[in-house]
């Protein structure tokens, strides 16, 4: 069916970002906030909850919190907020066929005969601003184009929605030019000038504005008139899910591929994207230490609808042999493994409510599996040099010993439940004295001890806290 | 040669190892005399800027000093630090030469010396390797043993046999114990020594934060950014020998050997071997003369050009001069001056100045500043414009008959002679014989903050309101500072507070002296390392004007003076515009109306009378003569206000009664009655009370001034009470005048008195000649007091007009039309710089623009552009011009639709604006123009916000006033001062005059915040002394209305 109708509406949450973060602290509530990004050398102000009275946007730091002395400070997460949005952008689509995800919390919907689906506009708007979590406050507007619907989005309460007029206008006139997609040099002289509003705008003459704004002026002044013809792009959600880590060393044991199946599995499911989806087509590959690759794949007899029962499924396909009789583990240490999901389908029976889950967390378990990360490779102290990365496990941390002393020097040394070994001689001595700008200052004396077992091990003495401590140095 | 142990430390690092050594040459010095060690080795990084000083100190101490540099070597192995020490004279002047060519070679900032030049240039060095960081290090540590063995043979070969040793440190960090193993092993396979080292970076276990944050500032980076640069922990530190001893207690061969360094050393002393190494250079004379005669003949023939006759005061005079140059054979030097001077004058013709037939002493390219202004022989070879004879200038400060240091000439030039005059030298002499001298900028307050906030990782817009917060240039600031006591127990902002005041006074690194040139037969290069400077073709020496000056090198002090600029351009416009060249030098010096304008305080503009300060002596002083002139020019200087010393002279001015402390003040102090004014009343009371000999007394006055001279002034303060002792002087009155004695900065008499002409000349040029005055004064900004607007308001006061920039009639500057208009440079408009306004005027060559659309079509400006003149007013008189505001929406509108891109080739009227737009009113246009060009050419400011002020006197209002009212004032803050008296004076500017203000400690501190306003009100007494005004303010509130776009410049001085 074809109508010359157009519907468009426009899901909007304001202020994402402090949104988001009180999402996930929700002790924040009632508080001022404010969230910072870097730009020039400086954090500045993205974004800042209503409580952060007199805060703006771009203010820095020490500006905003002269304004508001009691604001919390948190530093942007963009891939959070992106998550977020995602979820935003696939819970919208169980309720509306073509969404268009235009910038961080703006959505374009195609909303033509809709409402007659929904029952009424009001049912529609209901089910629309229901998507998500009510703590998000979305708000909806609707007109007939994008930016006519973005002003009404904009203008209307909180998790409530409104409509352009018929005069659509009329109904923008009031509104202030800076709202008009131009850049600020251009609302800037068009203000100048007198022309504060839309109206002011839509009653200049086409070719008047046509010659001070050049190529944009026409688009600019159809918007100022509520004309946007521009058509809803519809935004894919992705066709596939990969995810992969580097083990920190190569792994040739069963349970080490297992655990790293299980992280990849958890963090896969962490995706926006597989929220309220199955998961029909999961392969596994990875370089293996000779330098070849293994590969696994399996179309899943029952579509996997969590992190669990997918890890479940693989491992016991991994376990059994084909007709052959041949185990499917691979036959060498693997360096890698990346895991990659396709054919996503609905979920039966869920629910349109968003957050309802408690946060996932890997499991203590396989926390060490991941990719092993560069701390400060260069720093004396070694167990800041390299971590695993999903739960930041420092290597080389150093074990309390210990250490009888004769003078300052080392006499013997119990190292693990055995009755401790007497020190044949001081191999070598060394200090270290850094972290002294920081909140945790660290001066070590460590003593390489040649112990009378033949054994070398490493040794420090805590000269801030005290105590003796073991290390791999 | 020990007393206290078998151990020397050969490698300690000042604060000259920039970004790095964390104590100075003096901390060290006095570390290692507390040790007992008997020779000390300084090796700086990459230079010697510290040699001498530390020379002196340890000489001093009793310590010998072992000199050496900390040098990047470049060798096909790698480029890493070698440290070079100098046995003999030889080799230190090969370590400077070689330090010279790392520079030439290697860069500005990354000095690396390529080792082939060692080849020719190891005499008299001895060369430590195998430091942590070196090649060799890194070779031992990789396992390359022959690689290791071929670099030692190298070096072996390279120096003299018995001078290479390898380097054995133990810092308890993890591979010292190793490293150190294997370089014995490798010295005993190559036949060479090793040497013990701490590689000291600071003379205390404390320092060692310091330093890190030294090295993160140099790093531009934060700590954390760089720790796997930092030193592992804090053992870099001068340590006592008996420790270095026991730390190397299996190498006693190495600790042995840091003896046997330093007895080879020991017959070096760098202050005995720069004596007499230094000589000017040598100027050509002509067959039959040697120097002194060709410089008397210079002087007659001149002295006959000025006075006609030289009758016998001239005679004796010269004669005096002439005997006592013969007597300190400075007949060279002064040749060398006169060379300069006609190098000077050389470069004054090329720019368009003068004529070739004028003689150099009637129009000399520059004038004397100094105490050399003193000296009759100067005046008649063009190196001054001061007659000494007719104001009776005393030759003691300059030149007296002990003198046994080079007399100090400085010389003052226009900004444009003085830029191609040290190119010129350069060209004349070489780089190696003619450089600038070197000149160390000191951390202060507000750099340091900057620079350890950022090393500590602090937020930097934190840091930075902190460092805004500072008022002064003292760190002892921060230990006050509100923002930082709050944060006072957060890591981080307490290391801020106790690094700050160990880092107050470091040396930043090494910049040119302003104008130091230093001119050498002998090659620079042997004496000290020169590098290249910052500014193409120009090169520094790496010694301050202390070290020169201890080294008896000739610095030529060639300084750039605005205010020389500014009359230079001012007398070419009276000569352009009237046909007659105004000869300053002989103009009327006694005119009473040129004294009226002084007296009265109408010194804008004026060179030397213009700051808050000077307005409010010179009125009560109302100078009638030069020498007048000169003792209000001296007055408001730091030394001469440290004592209170300006108010007390004014007050005896005025008829006080006073008294001498001792008559033997009389000499000295009769021309200022009985206040210190000038340098050479220190001298004089030196020489009269403290029975000083001339060379004496000017050594005691510089010992105030130098950096750590504390302890050198009580050494002579002694000297001082005792000379007085035995002439009879009463200890309680030799207490007293010497406590007038201080380190801040005063004139000699005579440079008070070249300056005070210059003054002179200024004032009169802007009492006869108000619009080229102007005129100049808007082209030569910054002269650093006032802004544009401030000017403007001035010159508007002496009925000229201030006309807008015009596209038609404009130049790039500002230029004078008819009697009263000062039509202002296209350049004075906001994003218009010379380049764009040479194709602006290139474009109207041909004919002036006809309207707004031949401009958008032919002057090839951006939209931008375009846009900033005509809010600056520069289309007003376009013949198509209706109002601003059509313009603007025009020219947006034409640039637009390609007009300017050269689509239409002739004129055509551009787009019509739309009939809603309306026109710009007074204050869109006023603050259109404060925006564009930082002034408003016929209005002010305070126009626009007068109509909301009730009860608030305008400047002219305040005239009326009297002492003990109470009033409000209001106004744009123009100025901000804080002398070293403790108030603070600003100066308000309304559309009448200006309003001086003067805030007592307790009150600013509470009115600050509304003082650091654009446009404040003030509320306050009326202070009526003496014919001075001052409103002494006690509230204050920021003026609220939206000006956001008026640029100011409120500076501290």
């Amino acid at each position: 069916m074809c109508t010359d109708v157009r519907v468009i509406g426009c899901f909007l949450v304001t202020h994402l970002p402090v949104k988001a973060e009180l999402l996930r602290h929700p002790q924040l509530n009632g508080h001022p906030v404010i969230v910072t990004i870097p730009s020039r050398g400086r954090q500045v102000v993205l974004d800042a909850s209503s409580e952060a009275k007199g805060v703006l946007e771009g203010q820095t730091v020490s500006e905003a919190l002269s304004q508001c002395s009691r604001a919390v400070t948190l530093p942007a997460d963009p891939p959070y907020f992106s998550e977020i949005n995602d979820t935003l952008l696939a819970g919208l689509y169980d309720s509306v066929p073509h969404v268009e995800a235009a910038e961080l919390g703006v959505f374009y919907l195609d909303l033509a005969g809709m409402a007659d689906m929904y029952g009424g506009m009001e049912w529609m708007a209901d089910a629309i601003l229901s998507v998500c979590d009510g703590r998000l406050a979305p708000r909806l507007g609707i007109g007939a184009g994008k930016f006519p619907a973005r002003c009404a989005a904009a203008r209307a309460d909180a998790s409530g929605w409104l409509r352009v007029s018929d005069d659509a206008p009329a109904w923008l006139a009031s509104l202030p030019v800076s709202w008009l997609p131009l850049d600020s040099d251009s609302t800037t002289r068009l203000s100048g000038f007198g022309f504060r509003t839309l109206g002011d705008v839509a009653a200049l003459p086409a070719p008047s504005l046509s010659e001070f704004l050049g190529p944009d002026a026409m688009r600019v002044w159809k918007l100022a008139n509520g004309i946007d013809p521009e058509p809803i792009v519809p935004t894919i959600l992705p066709e596939t899910l990969t995810e992969r880590l580097e083990f920190p060393f190569p792994v040739d044991t069963v349970s080490g591929t297992e655990a790293g199946v299980s992280a990849l599995t958890e963090r896969l499911w962490r995706s926006a994207v597989l929220r309220g989806r199955r998961v029909g087509h999961a392969a596994l590959e990875g370089d293996l230490i000779s330098g070849g690759v293994w590969r696994f794949d399996r179309a899943l007899r029952e579509p996997a609808t969590s992190a669990e029962t997918l890890t479940r499924t693989l491992l016991a396909a991994l376990g059994s042999r084909d007709a052959l009789g041949t185990g499917r583990w691979p036959d060498e240490a693997l360096v890698d493994l990346s895991l990659t999901l396709s054919d996503f389908s609905p979920e039966t029976g869920r629910q349109s409510t968003l957050w309802s889950r408690p946060p996932r967390r890997v499991p203590p378990e396989i926390a060490g599996v991941d990719r092993l990360v560069r701390m400060i490779p260069g720093s004396p102290l070694p167990e800041r040099r390299w971590a695993f990365a999903s739960s930041l496990v420092p290597l080389s941390r150093p074990s309390p010993v210990k250490v009888s002393l004769s003078g300052d020097t080392p006499q013997r040394v119990w190292a693990g439940p055995a009755s401790g070994h007497a020190v044949d001689r001081v191999v070598d001595l060394w200090e270290v004295d850094t972290e002294w700008w920081t909140s945790d200052p660290v001066r070590r004396r460590y003593w390489r001890l040649a112990l009378s077992d033949g054994g070398l091990i490493t040794v420090y003495h805590d000269l801030i806290a005290g105590g003796w401590f073991r290390q791999g140095y | 040669m020990s007393a206290q142990g078998d151990y020397i430390e050969l490698r300690a690092h000042s604060w000259y190892s920039f970004g790095a050594g964390a104590s100075s040459t003096a901390d060290v010095v006095t570390r290692a005399l507390t040790y007992g060690y008997p020779s000390l080795g300084l090796t700086d990084a990459s230079n010697l800027c510290g040699a001498l000083e530390f020379s002196e100190q340890c000489l001093s101490a009793g310590v010998h000093p072992v000199i050496g540099v900390d040098l990047m070597v470049r060798e096909v192995e790698g480029d890493g630090p070698v440290t070079f020490i100098a046995e003999t004279g030889e080799g230190y002047a090969n370590l400077s030469r070689l330090i010279s060519l790392a520079y030439m070679t290697g860069g500005r900032s990354d000095p690396v010396l390529d080792g082939r030049f060692l080849e020719s240039h190891a005499g008299g060095l001895i060369t430590l390797l195998g430091a942590p960081d070196s090649v060799l290090a890194g070779l031992i540590q990789s396992g390359e043993w022959a690689g290791a063995e071929s670099l030692v043979e190298k070096y072996r070969h390279r120096l003299t046999h018995g001078s290479v040793f390898l380097e054995l440190q133990q810092h308890l960090a993890y591979g010292d114990f190793t490293r150190n193993k294997r370089l014995r092993e490798l010295a005993e396979r190559c036949g060479v020594e090793t040497v013990a080292t701490n590689e000291v970076w600071y003379h205390d276990p404390y320092r060692s934060h310091l330093h890190d944050a030294l090295t993160a500032v140099r790093l531009n980076a934060s700590l954390s950014d760089v720790r796997e640069r930092l030193k592992v922990n804090g053992q870099y530190c001068l340590k006592p020998p008996a420790t270095m001893t026991q730390l190397f207690r299996s190498y006693p061969e190495a600790v042995r050997n840091t003896l046997v360094i330093a007895e080879r050393c020991s017959d070096f002393k760098l202050p005995e071997y720069l004596q007499g190494r230094y000589a000017y250079p040598e100027c050509p004379v002509p067959s039959g003369y040697n120097v002194q005669t060709w410089l008397e003949r210079l002087c007659e023939e001149s002295a006959g050009r000025r006075y006609g006759r030289i009758d016998q005061k001239v005679r004796e005079r010269l004669d005096e001069e002439f005997d006592l140059i013969r007597r300190h054979d400075l007949a060279g030097f002064f040749l060398v001056y006169h060379r300069i001077v006609e190098l000077a004058r050389e470069c004054m013709l090329e720019l368009g100045w003068g004529h070739l037939e004028t003689p150099l002493e009637w129009l000399p390219p520059g004038r004397g500043r100094g105490s050399s202004v003193s000296m009759l022989v100067g005046y008649l070879i063009g190196l001054s414009h001061v007659d000494p004879v007719e104001y009776g200038l005393s030759l003691d400060r300059f030149l007296s008959a002990e003198a046994t240091t080079l007399p100090d000439i400085d010389l003052d030039f226009p900004r444009d002679i003085r830029e191609r005059l040290i190119l010129r030298i350069i060209d004349e002499w070489g780089w190696d014989h003619a450089a600038l001298a070197g000149m160390f900028a000191t951390y202060k307050a507000r750099g340091i903050v900057r620079d350890l906030g950022k090393a500590l990782g602090l937020p930097a817009d934190e840091v930075d309101a902190l460092a805004k917060d500072l008022e002064t240039d003292s760190v002892s600031e921060l230990s006050h500072s509100p923002t930082l006591l709050a944060r006072a127990d957060r890591p981080g902002w307490r290391d801020l507070l106790t690094l700050s005041e160990q880092l107050a006074r470091f040396p930043k690194g090494l910049a040119q002296h302003p104008g130091g040139m230093l001119v050498s037969s002998t090659p620079l290069t042997d004496l000290m390392p020169v590098q290249p400077s910052a500014i193409d073709g120009r090169y520094v020496a790496h010694w301050d004007k202390d070290s020169v000056d201890d080294a008896g090198v000739l610095k030529i002090d060639l300084l750039a003076l605005g205010a020389l600029s500014q009359m230079q351009e001012a007398v070419r416009l009276v000569r352009d515009r009237s046909g007659v060249e105004p000869d300053l030098s002989r103009i009327d010096y006694r005119d009473d109306g040129v004294f009226e304008d002084l007296g009265r305080g109408d010194t804008v503009g004026v060179f030397q009378v213009e700051s808050a300060a000077q307005m409010q002596t010179i009125v009560r002083m109302r100078p009638k003569d030069i020498y007048d002139l000169a003792l209000e020019v001296a007055a408001v200087r730091p030394g001469v206000g440290a004592n209170d010393g300006v108010a007390e002279f004014l007050r005896r001015r005025e008829g006080m009664h006073w008294r001498y402390d001792h008559p033997l003040e009389q000499n000295a102090l009769e021309r200022s009655m009985g206040v210190i004014m000038f340098q050479d009343q220190v001298v004089q009371l030196g020489m009269d009370v403290g029975g000083f000999t001339a060379a004496e007394a000017d050594r005691m006055r510089r010992a105030f001034g130098r950096r750590n001279g504390e302890s050198l002034v009580a050494s002579y303060r002694q000297m001082f009470l005792d000379g007085a002792a035995r002439r009879g002087i009463p200890e309680p009155a030799a207490e007293t005048i010497f406590g007038k004695f201080n380190p801040h900065y005063m004139f000699p008499e005579g440079h008070a008195l070249a300056f005070a002409f210059t003054a002179y000349q200024m004032a009169w040029l802007r009492r006869y000649h108000p619009l080229e005055f102007f005129v100049a004064l808007f082209n030569q900004q910054p002269m650093g007091f006032w802004d544009l607007d401030t000017l403007k308001q001035d010159a508007r006061r002496l009925r000229l007009r201030i006309a807008h920039p015009d596209v038609n009639r404009s130049q790039l500057l500002c230029t004078a039309e008819g009697d009263d208009t000062l039509r202002l440079g296209l350049t004075f408009v906001k994003g218009i710089d010379s380049r764009l306004g040479s194709i602006m005027l290139q474009a109207r060559e041909d004919r002036p623009f006809a309207g707004l659309s031949d401009v958008l079509a032919r002057s090839g400006l951006s939209r931008e552009a375009l846009e900033n003149l005509t809010r600056a007013g520069a289309m007003d008189n376009l013949s198509d011009f209706s109002d601003r505001s059509t313009a603007l929406w025009q020219v947006g509108a034409g640039y637009v639709s390609g007009v300017r891109r050269g689509q239409l080739a002739l004129p055509m009227a551009v787009a019509g604006a739309p009939e809603t737009l309306a026109a710009r009113d007074r204050t869109d246009r006023m603050l259109d123009e404060y925006a564009m060009m930082g002034l408003c050419p016929d209005g002010h400011v305070m126009e626009l916000v007068r109509h909301e002020l009730t009860d608030v006197f305008t400047s002219d209002d305040l005239q009326a006033s009297s002492d003990g009212d109470t009033v409000r004032v209001a106004g744009r803050v123009v100025r901000r001062q804080r002398p070293l008296a403790a108030a603070v004076f600003l100066t308000l500017e309304d559309e009448f005059g200006l309003v001086p203000l003067a805030v007592w400690p307790a009150e600013w501190e509470r009115l600050k915040g509304a003082l650091r306003h654009t446009l404040v009100v003030v509320e306050g007494t009326v202070s009526r002394r003496d014919d001075t005004l001052n409103v002494v303010a006690k509230k204050a509130w920021p003026l609220s209305v939206n000006l956001d776009n008026i640029r100011s410049r409120p500076d501290w001085r």
